[in-house]
């Protein structure tokens, strides 16, 4: 057998628990995902769908009280038998993280050029110095005007893109191996979004950075993923190569996120297609296919068998009617 | 409605607008617009261009440096309790954040009612009620959301609540600041098809801020694009979207993020 490089990331029949007042919620159902050296993947769904609990919780960045199970491995390391101390040493040296709102990466009291300081210190990269000229080329990498003036500015001097680009900053200042980026842009106008997207692209095309980026809109992560993972209700119900999906998605929650976007070339006479509905309350699923109240295509076996994910040429759904099989 | 739009005079006319906070250089210069009646009109650019000082500034909620807001012709310089009170009444707003915009610590049925309570004094409480309920129905929420507090309910829930709200008074103008973008874009598309159904029926004057002109393009016929607190480009949405002059624009339109286009899904299974 020819020997494929084993994949950077690799989650095996990974799961994610709760324990809410007499309620087990299921936020993460059993995925299998993986994510090679250098590429970038994206996690679409609605909010609730388990997107953020699947990339952190094999960090342990999920809350304290979940119960994590399955297998979780980084290089071949197994992430959760690792100790606490060694985890650490993993966050930040070769798992960065950039989150939604920026604060929560950044320390509001302190200089921008501070916070660089100290995690390339923290993690032995530079001291002194050499630290503080690191911190200054990384701030003008992640596209930072003037960074020699930022370097001293705190983040309430910042606007809110540039405060993006600080926290990317941060994320990136022990050239991890790999981003995960969790609604990275969501809070930010489309203009500011198109420049963060850019710079990601950007540091994707170095070839030494992976990237898993999640987020709601399928718009966001088909500007940078090569491969896609559509979540709901805490399963992956498709996965395949990005242009695969969005040109002729197979699972009808997949075409009914592509369908939502408003697009500057669809009529006008025609309402944009939404998603009725709203994403299942994760301590009452449905029966079956947790989509089925949704979905235009739902019939009795939908309501009672949870469908599996299959694969089907360049692609994987989990759907009992696909909509190209 | 007391308001009545005379001829030709418009609903909100803006002339020579510019508004400075406290040592601050003008966020807003020369601002020259006016808003007819039953039009939809969309302000875009992206943030720190101006477009929410635009909103206040219209709405009398931020002092003006220089130049006139006028409603109905009447200049809001000149406003007495009376004309606030009015327009307070007759533009009700729509905000970015569902959450942050209810009143936590109310029921939902309360904070739909308080408008009411206000301003509708003439009409008795099962009228109130009344009123309460058939809105619950027009944006698309079942009754026993009436009983809920805002955090037990989801964000596209509580933008609904929170356009319901807007809407009770059968205000003359709805003033959305970017009412979708704090949304998943599966629940932006249902709320965007219910403020152009809302404002369809009622014949609502809207105005809408967003930094999406994909959202713009859906809900307005007019679209006014902002930058450095100027206006650099407006017209007709169809019109600055096929064809957009400023650079500005150009810039925006790119920036929205599209999937390539995927032919149309095979009916049935």
């Amino acid at each position: 057998m020819p020997s494929i490089p084993a994949p950077l990331l690799e989650l095996r029949r990974f799961f994610v628990r709760f324990r809410a007042g007499g309620d087990s919620i299921e936020a993460v159902a059993g995925v299998t995902l993986t994510v090679a050296r250098g590429e970038c993947i994206g996690i679409v769904g609605e909010s609730g769908a388990g997107k953020s609990q699947l990339l952190l919780a094999p960090f342990r960045l999920a809350a304290s009280r979940a119960e994590v199970g399955g297998e979780a491995m980084l290089a071949g390391q197994d992430l959760l038998a690792l100790e606490e101390r060694a985890l650490d040493r993993i966050r930040g040296a070769h798992v960065g993280f950039v989150f939604q709102d920026p604060m929560s990466t950044l320390t509001p009291h302190r200089t921008i050029g501070a916070q660089l300081v100290e995690v390339l210190e923290h993690h032995g990269r530079a001291r002194g110095a050499s630290a503080r000229a690191s911190a200054q080329a990384l701030l003008a990498r992640a596209g930072i005007d003037a960074p020699a003036r930022r370097i001293g500015q705190y983040p309430h001097e910042l606007s809110g893109g540039q405060r993006q680009r600080v926290a990317i900053a941060l994320a990136l200042a022990c050239e991890p191996e790999l981003l995960i980026a969790d609604e990275p842009t969501t809070a930010l106008d489309v203009t500011v979004q198109a420049g963060i997207l850019a710079m990601l692209d950007g540091e994707k095309h170095t070839g030494r950075l992976a990237i898993a980026l999640v987020s709601h809109d399928f718009g966001v992560v088909s500007r940078l993923a090569q491969r896609v993972y559509v979540m709901y209700a805490g399963r992956i119900v498709e996965q395949g190569p990005t242009d695969v999906l969005t040109r002729s998605p197979a699972h009808p929650y997949t075409a009914a996120l592509l369908a939502c976007i408003p697009r500057m070339d669809d009529p006008l006479e025609m309402p944009l297609e939404a998603i009725p509905g709203q994403p299942p309350d994760p301590r009452a699923l449905p029966t079956g296919c947790a989509f089925h109240p949704r979905c235009p295509r739902a019939d009795e076996r939908c309501r009672t068998e949870v469908p599996v994910l299959a694969p089907g040429g360049a692609r994987a759904v989990a759907c009992h009617h696909p909509l190209r099989s | 409605m007391t308001a009545v739009t005379q001829g030709a005079t418009p609903l909100v006319a803006v002339e020579g607008l510019a508004v400075r906070y406290r040592g601050s250089p003008e966020v807003l210069r020369e601002i020259r617009f006016s808003v007819a009646a039953g039009d939809t009109v969309g302000i875009c650019g992206e943030s720190g261009s101006g477009k929410s000082t635009l909103l206040r500034a219209l709405l009398g909620l931020v002092p003006i440096a220089r130049g006139t807001v006028r409603w109905h012709g009447r200049e809001l310089a000149g406003f007495r309790a009376a004309d606030w009170s009015r327009l307070r009444r007759c533009a009700q707003l729509v905000f970015q954040d569902p959450f942050a915009s209810l009143d936590p610590r109310m029921r939902i049925a309360a904070i739909l009612a308080e408008p009411l309570d206000v301003h509708r004094s003439d009409l008795d409480r099962p009228a109130r009620q009344a009123r309460v309920a058939a809105q619950l129905t027009r944006v698309g929420l079942d009754a026993n959301v009436l009983t809920r507090f805002p955090h037990e309910l989801s964000g596209g829930q509580c933008q609904r609540v929170g356009i319901a709200r807007a809407m009770i008074l059968e205000p003359e103008v709805l003033v959305c600041d970017e009412p979708v973008s704090a949304l998943d874009v599966s629940i932006q598309a249902q709320i965007i098809g219910l403020l152009a159904t809302l404002q369809r029926e009622a014949g609502t004057t809207l105005i809408l801020v967003s930094h999406n002109l994909a959202v713009v393009r859906r809900l307005c016929r007019r679209v006014i694009v902002m930058q450095g607190g100027r206006i650099v480009e407006e017209g007709e949405a169809k019109d600055v979207l096929s064809a957009p002059r400023h650079a500005y624009t150009r810039q925006l339109l790119a920036s929205i993020p599209e999937v390539p286009r995927s032919p149309p899904v095979a009916q049935g299974s």
